[in-house]
This record gives C-alpha cells, structure tokens and sequence, in this order.
C-alpha cells in the first residue's frame, strides 16, 4: 500500500519571523492510502492547519508535504486532486442542490447533462436523490452535510479531507452518520483525512490517528495503541477518561516511581490496601457506576460494574488492580 | 400642495383681470413692534455680511420696529411665500409685481403716508409695474440693467453690440468667440434675444421682446438655438458665472451689475457695457401684504426704504440703480454721480424691465406666446434641440 | 402569622408593563402608529398628490392648470425635447451606476476581504470622509478642479497630455471648451458623489459571503476567475443591486450637478424644478417626476427577476 499524504518537518508559523505563532511545527506524518486517518486534538492545537495544508489553503513555511509522492508546496487548491467537505459545509446558497454537487465538474468544463447525470448519482449515493431541486437553505443539518459529501465525492478525489464534518449535528444523527461515513469509505476505498475534538469520534472511525498538542504531534498510532498506551500524559487526559497517577501514587501502589494511566474499568474498588480515600463523587452509568476516590491530592476513577455494591459518599475505601493494566509514561 | 394650488390661483386671478382697488390705510398709528420682509438676498442688510453695509439696526432703535427678513431666491418663490401669508412686505420684481396685484395678495399704498415719495426717481413714480389704473401698489427700491460683461484684455475696445454673444464671429483677439460666451439660464434670456431681434430684424415688427407672437418667437428661438454652439455653460448662479470667467477663459456675456463689480474690486480685467441693441433689466418695487399685520411698521419701514442715504449704500452694495436720484450726489451715502452712471443710470430708456409673459397681450387676446412655453422652450434649446 | 404579598406592589409602570406582556400586540401598534402615519399620509399622500397632478394638463392658451383627467401631459413628455432630457438622464444614470460598481468593486473587495485593524478603520475613514462634507463644497472644489484653467488642464499642460483632454472634449457629443462644461465632468462629478453609495452595501454584502465559500469554490477545482463569477458575483449581487438603486436613483433625482458642472443641458430633477418653480407648468413637472419613480419600479422587477433578492 502506497503513501497517500506526507508530512515531513513541516511548519506553519504566523505572524513576524521574530515572535511566531507556530501554529504547526516540525510535523511528521504518513498517511496510507485507503486509510481511514483522524487528527484529534484540542482546538489550537494545529490539526485543522494540516488539514489546510493538505487542501492548499495553507501554505507550509517549512518543510515538504507530498502527496502520492509529489511535492505540492507549490499548487494552488483548485489543482490538487484532493476534495473537502467543510466544517460548516460552504454549500453555496444561491444553487440548487444539484448544481452544488455538479459545481466541481461545472468548472473543469463537462457538459450540463453529463454532469447532471453524475451529480444525481451521487446524491443517489447519500441517499438525497430526491432532493436535487432545492436549495440548500431548505435542507436539515444532516442532509446539508451529505450534500458537502456528495459535491466533494463527485470530483473523485484521491484523497478526500473532512474538518469536522459531524461536528454541527446532534447526537443520534452524529452517531448515525459516524456509522455511514465509514461504510462509505470502506466501499470506495478512499483515503479519508478526518479532523476532530472529539476523541471517541476518532477512536471509533479511525484506522489510524494523530494527536494533536500545541502545534506537535503528541502520538500517532491506531485506536488501541492511543488510548491503551498513550505515549504522554496529555494524550491519556485527552484520550480516554484515564485515572492519572503521579510517580509518588504510582509506587504507593506497588508500581515504579513514574507517571502512569491507569483504565477506570480496570480498577476495583477494595476495603483495604496500600493507599485509602473518600469517595468524592458517584456517577450511574447504566452498565455500571463510576465511583470517584480522593487519593491524597488525586483523584481515582473505578467502575464498578452493574450488581456489585457500591460505597456511599463520603466512605473511606482503597483500590486494587492487576499491575498489568498499569501503562508507564516515565518520571517526568 | 398648497403652494401649487395657490399658484395655479393667482395665475388664474391674473388672467381673468384685476381687482378693484382696496381700501387704503389712511393714518399710520403706534407701530407694532415688528415688521416682516420677503427679500432678495442682500437687499435687506444689517451690518452682517459687512460691518459698513447697514441699514436696519437704526432704523430698528428709532421706529421701535424689528426687522424680521426672510430670503426668496426666485420670483415664484416671492409670490408662494406672499400667498402662504405672514409677511408684510416683498421687494418684488416685475416678473412678480403684477400676479401680486392680480392675485390680491399686495394692498394699494397711501403715498401721502410716505413723505419720501415726492424724492423717488419721475421715471419710476408711475412705472407699470406697481401702479394699476393710477393707483400705486408699492415704492420702488431698486433697478438694474443686464449689462453685457468682458474681458478688456480681449475686448480693449467695449463691444458695440450684443453679437458677440449671440452670432459665431472671431473676437478681437482674433480667436473664435465659441466657448468663450455665455447666457443665462433663465426663459426670460428668450427676450434677450427678442431685443436682439427688435434691433436687427425689424421686419419682425418686434414692439416688446415680453409680447412675441408665434413667428417673432420662432425668431428668437432660433438666434439661441445658434447661441447653443457659442455657449459652454449657461449661468444662472452669479458666483459660478464669476468663476467661469476667472477659470474657465469665459470672456463675454450677458450679466448683473453685481458681478461686473465684485470682478473689478478683485482686480480683474473686467467692465461692462449696454450695447446699441439696448438691455433688459429688473426693477423692484416694496409691496405691502393685503393682510398685513404691521401695517403700521410697514409703512415706517417704506419711508424709510426711500431715505437716500439707504438708497445710497445701497446701490454701492449691489451694483444698482437708486430709486432715489438724490442718491447719487447728495453725499449722505457712498454712492457718487460716477458709480450711479457707471451702473447704468443714464440707460433707463434704453432698458426694457422684466416682466412676465402672457398670452393676452397688446397684439391681441391669445396672441402671444406665454411664459410656460418659453420654459420649455428653453430647456429644449439648452438641451441642443 | 400575617402573609406579606408576593408580589411586590405595582404601580402604573408596572400595570403598562403588564398589560403589553399579556397584548404585545398593543405595543406593537403604539410603537407602529407614528411611522406608519408619516408614511401613509404624508409620504404616500403627498406621492398620490403628484400623480394626480400628472395626469391634469396645462391650458395651452391661457397657461392655467386643468383639473380633468388627461393623459395629454404623458404625450408631451415624449415631445422630442422632453424625451431628450429623458434619455439624456437615464443614460447619465446608467453610465454613473456603472463606472461606480466597476470602481467600487475593488475598493469593496479588498476592504472586505482583506483590510483588518487599521486599514480597515483606514478604509471606513475614506470612504466616510467625502460624506462629511457638504455635497456643495464637494461640487464646487470639482468645478475647480476641471476648469479650463484648473488643476487637471495645468497638471495636463505641464506633462504635455493637454491633447488628451483635447481629445476628449471633441469626442462628437462631449465637444466643450473644458471637462468642467463638458458631459464628461458631469459623469466624472456624479461617479465621485454617489461612489461611497456604492462601496458600503458592496463591502457590507462582500463582507457576508464566507471565506469558506471561495475555498470550497477553489477546492472544487475553480480558478480565481470562476471562482469570481461563480460565486463571489451572485453573492455580492444584492450588495450591488443595493448600491446601483442608491447611485442610479440619486442621479436621476440629482438637479444641482448638472447646474453647476456640464453644459447646461437639463437633467430631470432641473426640469423638474424650473417646470414648477418658474413656469407654473406643476402637470408637466410631476409627469417629469414620475419617470424616475417608473424607472426604479422597473429597474427593481429586472434585478428581482435577476435574482438579486435570492439570497436576502
């Protein structure tokens, strides 16, 4: 499998030469074709500029970004063969739907019926065949969203960019087209580039992401690797939902003197043990119930699963967990 | 609405004959306190414009009258404000003077009231304009020519005659005269041409450049639709018409007393001159609202219009002619003998004042051309038609 | 044990509040009702007063108004010197509407698009200024500026351009003796007078089209020429529908530039006015002036059937 996107020492800084604004900084990045790749991060964390910079909006003031091999430091957007469905989707609003999707072969100068045609089997496509009349302004939130879809998917893009396609629906819907997004990439086999906050989105669609951290990337690997070994502790806070243990802690409870994440479902409450708390705070999750234990100057989260009792507020308890599931992340 | 209305009134009244003469005030009592003036600009100056120019605050702390002015810029407008009612007194044109009379809007004076009256100028006592069937609807204030102003620089000799404005010729500095001439923008420049006409073409039989049958106007409109290729601009602003002649290299036209001065005092190659052809002119008469309010200060006032020290500054102010002749040489104003003939005194004869165009005039009932159409004319002919 | 109230005590403010909280209808009418009777009475009466007027005609032998209806007024509009001013009115109108939208474009765009902090508050500034200052001063400083004798007419003497002035003035129809008496100064006048006309609702509508927008268009393949038509065009077109009522409709209305700058030739707001200032002819005169209000009724069904309401 062949590399679709390349990142190599790339920078993107603003403002004067003496005081930057390095919004994306020495980043190194593959990306292979077919693949489905999320960058995760906070915002200002600099994924939304690698994604402009891949689209050509950006221009790179370091570094070499190729893609399929060449080196696009210097195309304009309109001749990259890469397609974006826009945060807030840009659909135009003076065009039909129709002529939305139809816009990118209208201007490299197909013929009316033949893009027509083209254009209905897309939206076809994201099941919008009957809707190709109206205008944008007439849509849902999610029909717009598939209308970005289709008008992007009509070029036939190699490598098709989304900046936080689902980020304006609601959560069923949001849930919903998680699912189809990634049926539809299977079935193209399309290079996705998808740019999210939101790390269960990623975690659940990606076959392999970035996280993203002050312009750097902090790791980059597939889902399990992310949020099972988080190579930092800001990829474990931002990640998962991650108990995060000061070396001190750590060693308290028989593991080395360093940093360490330890999985809320891989904690059991016990009466007794090294180190003992208040539980602070109990959270009813259906399958189960996260009890939150003060430990010193750290909280601790267990989940207890559904069935088994759970300790008051204000109950003094300790944990215990199989030292395997402790993922080290050095002293500092 | 109104204003339309009642002019649509007053042009009616004018043509369906005059009113009977009014009761005449017959004594003037304690004066009111105030008295309210339409005039044109600068005609009514208290000191403001410049300090030496000032004929009203005296007047003010002697009679006990305040001097309320209001400034009309057209003749219609004079006539819309008089018909709207509040005033007292209008410095009315000619143009003016006669729809006021017809329209009942002005009352007939009692000279006796008016000591002053025996001083006013043999030609203006009984001027058409203000006097209907003998009786007197006002005192004259004031009268000027339409001189014809030029370079003396271009002209080192004054132009005889009013063809250097009206036909295509080479001027003394041998250059051509077109876009170096200018009219002004006004239908009543139609009689300009009319004059012109009287002067050149007798056998038009023109008597009165205001009182053209059909043919005699197609005459006129024709000398200015010639005019039209000579003409860059036509004026209508004196201020503009001052400036073209200092930028534009305009070097001849039809103008006021008033400009020919205020060119001179800056210095500029500038005179002015009635030519043979004679001019038109505008002569204004203070007329008293039917219903005036003030009658008392009213009449006050007009007394004191004819005081020639008044007249005077007067004529200095605006480059015109006194209706006072004492004016001109008794010293108690800064008008000479020399200004008074420098503007235009001695020309009465040869001016033929404005006045309105009717249909029904001496060469019989509807056989005149009347004033709307010179309007559209006009604009016709400036338009290049 | 007394209960105290609940409610604090209320006094006339606070029954008003009350009772417009439960009819806020009423309000609405209160508010609505002094506008709205301006409007109607005054506005649309007096505009209803002149439209009745155009249809009266002037009695060609006595010059007095008729008050029967007629359409004998409308007819003499089309008499060639009438139409003259018409045409010669609606051109100049069209030309303005067009150089302003070609000039303002830029200027629209950039201070849109581009112009931030400084250069905007810079742009605003420009654009404002010409405004502040009196429409008379700004005509007569033009007057001198286009003088045979006048900044341009030295600046052309002095590079030895003057044959392109020359040119100019003897372009068959413009002849004069100088830009300032010439067509062409008018233009130049009513172009430079209405242009912040036409900038703001361009910049304003500029200002609304999302940049996400051009780059969609760019993403999609589009060049910057296309992308230009395509888009940015249709987008701004309110903003430009808006601003080309404003200049076309100020200059077939405009009856001072004309006086002053050009070579007299009437405009319709000048024959407007002398019609019914000095010739007492109120029919013909508000016959004149219902040409505009036509033209704009339907310059604005073109621009709606263009779509330029599409996107309000």
């Amino acid at each position: 499998m062949s590399t679709a996107v390349e990142f190599l020492n790339v920078a993107r800084h603003f403002g004067p030469a003496s005081a930057p604004v390095r919004a994306v900084d020495g980043v190194d990045l593959t990306i292979a074709e077919g693949s489905f790749f999320a960058m995760l991060g906070p915002s200002g964390s600099g994924k939304t500029t690698c994604l402009r910079l891949i689209s050509g909006f950006e221009k790179p003031t370091g570094g070499t970004i190729r893609i399929f091999g060449e080196d696009v430091s210097n195309t304009p957007p309109h001749l990259r063969n890469v397609n974006t469905v826009f945060q807030d989707y840009a659909l135009f609003p003076h065009l039909n739907v129709r002529d939305n999707v139809a816009y990118g072969l209208m201007v490299k100068g197909m013929g009316r019926a033949k893009r027509y045609a083209k254009a209905d089997e897309m939206l076809a496509l994201v099941h919008l065949d009957s809707h190709g009349d109206r205008k944008p302004s007439q849509l849902s939130g999610g029909q717009r969203q598939r209308v970005a879809l289709a008008r992007a998917l009509v070029n036939e893009p190699r490598v098709l960019l989304l900046d936080e396609p689902l980020g304006a629906l609601d959560l069923k819907l949001r849930e919903a087209m998680q699912d189809e997004l990634k049926a539809l990439q299977k079935r193209l086999g399309l290079t996705f580039v998808f740019v999210t906050h939101d790390q269960h989105e990623a975690l659940s669609m990606a076959d392999s992401l970035a996280v993203f951290s002050e312009g750097r990337i902090a790791q980059i690997g597939s889902p399990q690797d992310i949020y099972n070994r988080p190579a930092t502790r800001f990829v474990a806070d931002f990640v998962g939902s991650s108990n995060i243990l000061p070396p001190d802690l750590t060693r308290a409870l028989g593991g080395p003197a360093e940093w360490a994440s330890l999985r809320p479902e891989a904690t059991h409450l016990a009466a007794t043990g090294p180190v003992s708390g208040t539980v602070t705070a109990l959270r009813y999750l259906g399958a189960g119930t996260r009890v939150v234990i003060m430990m010193g100057e750290t909280e601790v989260a267990a989940l207890v699963p559904a069935g088994q009792p759970v300790p008051a507020e204000g109950q003094t308890t300790s944990i215990t967990f199989d030292q395997k599931a402790l993922h080290l992340m050095g002293s500092t | 609405m109104t204003t339309m209305k009642l002019m649509a009134a007053s042009a009616l009244a004018l043509l369906t004959g005059l009113s009977p003469v009014l009761a005449q005030v017959t004594e003037i009592g304690a004066p009111e306190g105030q008295v309210n003036i339409v005039a044109w600009a600068g005609y009514i100056e208290r000191g403001e414009t410049m300090k030496e120019f000032d004929w009203v605050t005296k007047f003010e702390a002697a009679s006990g009258c305040k001097v309320n002015v209001k400034t009309a810029n057209t003749s219609d407008e004079m006539v819309a404000l008089m018909n709207e009612g509040g005033f007292d007194l209008v410095t009315a044109s000619g143009d003016a003077s006669l729809r006021l009379i017809a329209g009942d809007r002005v009352q007939p004076i009692n000279i006796d009231l008016v000591p002053s009256w025996s001083t006013v100028d043999e030609r203006l006592k009984d001027a058409p304009w203000h006097t209907v069937d003998g009786v007197h609807y006002g005192v004259p204030y004031m009268w000027g020519p339409n001189v014809l102003m030029y370079n003396t620089e271009v002209f080192p000799e004054p132009p005889t005659s009013w063809s250097v404005v009206f036909e295509e010729q080479n001027l003394p500095d041998g250059k051509s005269n077109k876009g170096r001439v200018q009219a002004y923008d006004g239908p009543i420049h139609v009689a300009d041409a009319a004059q012109y006409l009287m002067f050149h073409k007798p056998e038009l039989g023109i008597t009165s450049p205001y009182e053209l049958n059909e043919d005699q106007y197609k005459a006129a409109l024709d000398l200015l639709r010639a005019q039209r290729d000579l003409t860059s601009r036509y004026w209508h602003d004196a201020f503009i018409q001052m400036d073209d002649f200092k930028n534009e290299g305009v070097v001849a036209s039809g103008s006021w007393p008033f400009q020919v001065g205020l060119l001179k005092s800056e210095g500029l190659p500038i005179a002015s001159v009635i030519p043979q052809e004679g001019a038109t002119g505008w002569a204004d008469t203070t007329m008293m609202h039917v219903d005036a309010a003030n009658p008392n200060c009213s009449y006050l006032w007009m007394e004191h219009s004819l005081a020639s020290n008044l007249q005077s500054d007067l004529s200095v102010w605006f480059g015109a002619n006194p209706a006072v002749l004492a004016a001109c040489t008794d010293g108690r104003g800064m008008q000479t003998a020399e200004g008074c003939t420098a503007n235009g005194l001695d020309d009465f004869e040869k001016i033929r004042f404005w006045t309105t165009p009717v249909s029904n005039c001496a060469q019989g009932e509807g056989a005149c051309v009347p004033y709307y159409r010179w309007v559209s004319d006009y604009i016709g002919v400036i338009g290049g038609r | 044990m007394t209960t105290s109230a609940i409610l604090p005590a209320r006094g006339l403010a606070d029954r008003l509040t009350a009772l417009f909280w439960r009819h806020p209808r009423v309000l609405l009418a209160l508010l609505l009702t002094p506008p709205l009777l301006w409007l109607g009475v005054v506005y649309l009466g007096s505009l209803a007063a002149l439209l009745l007027q155009s249809f009266y005609s002037i009695d060609e032998f006595s010059g007095v108004v008729k008050e029967e209806f007629t359409l004998k007024t409308y007819t003499e509009l089309l008499r060639p010197s009438n139409f003259d001013i018409l045409v010669r009115t609606v051109t100049m109108a069209a030309a303005v509407t067009l150089a302003c939208a070609i000039l303002a474009f830029p200027i629209a765009y950039f201070a849109a698009r581009y112009a931030r902090g400084h250069w905007k508050a810079a742009f605003y500034l420009g654009v404002m200024l010409p405004l502040w200052s009196s429409y008379l001063v700004k005509v007569y400083a033009w007057k001198l500026i286009l003088a045979k004798e006048g900044i341009i007419g030295w600046a052309a003497a002095q590079t030895h351009t003057s044959w392109i002035i020359d040119s100019i003035l003897s372009i068959p129809g413009f002849e004069s003796s100088s830009l300032s008496t010439s067509p062409i100064g008018t233009f130049m006048v009513f172009v430079y007078i209405w242009l912040p006309y036409m900038i703001l609702p361009m910049q304003a509508a500029l200002e609304r089209v999302p940049n996400s927008m051009l780059e969609a268009s760019a993403d999609l393949g589009a060049t910057r020429a296309q992308t230009f038509r395509t888009v940015v065009l249709p987008l701004a077109l309110p903003g430009i529908i808006a601003g080309s009522i404003f200049t076309f409709s100020l200059t077939l209305g405009d009856y001072i530039i004309p006086q002053i700058i050009g070579n007299s030739a009437n405009f319709i707001g000048m024959a407007v006015y002398q019609l019914q200032g000095t010739a007492g002819n109120i029919p013909l005169a508000a016959a004149f002036a219902v040409v505009p209000i036509l033209i704009m009724l339907i310059y604005l069904a073109l621009a709606r059937r263009m779509g330029a309401f599409d996107a309000l």
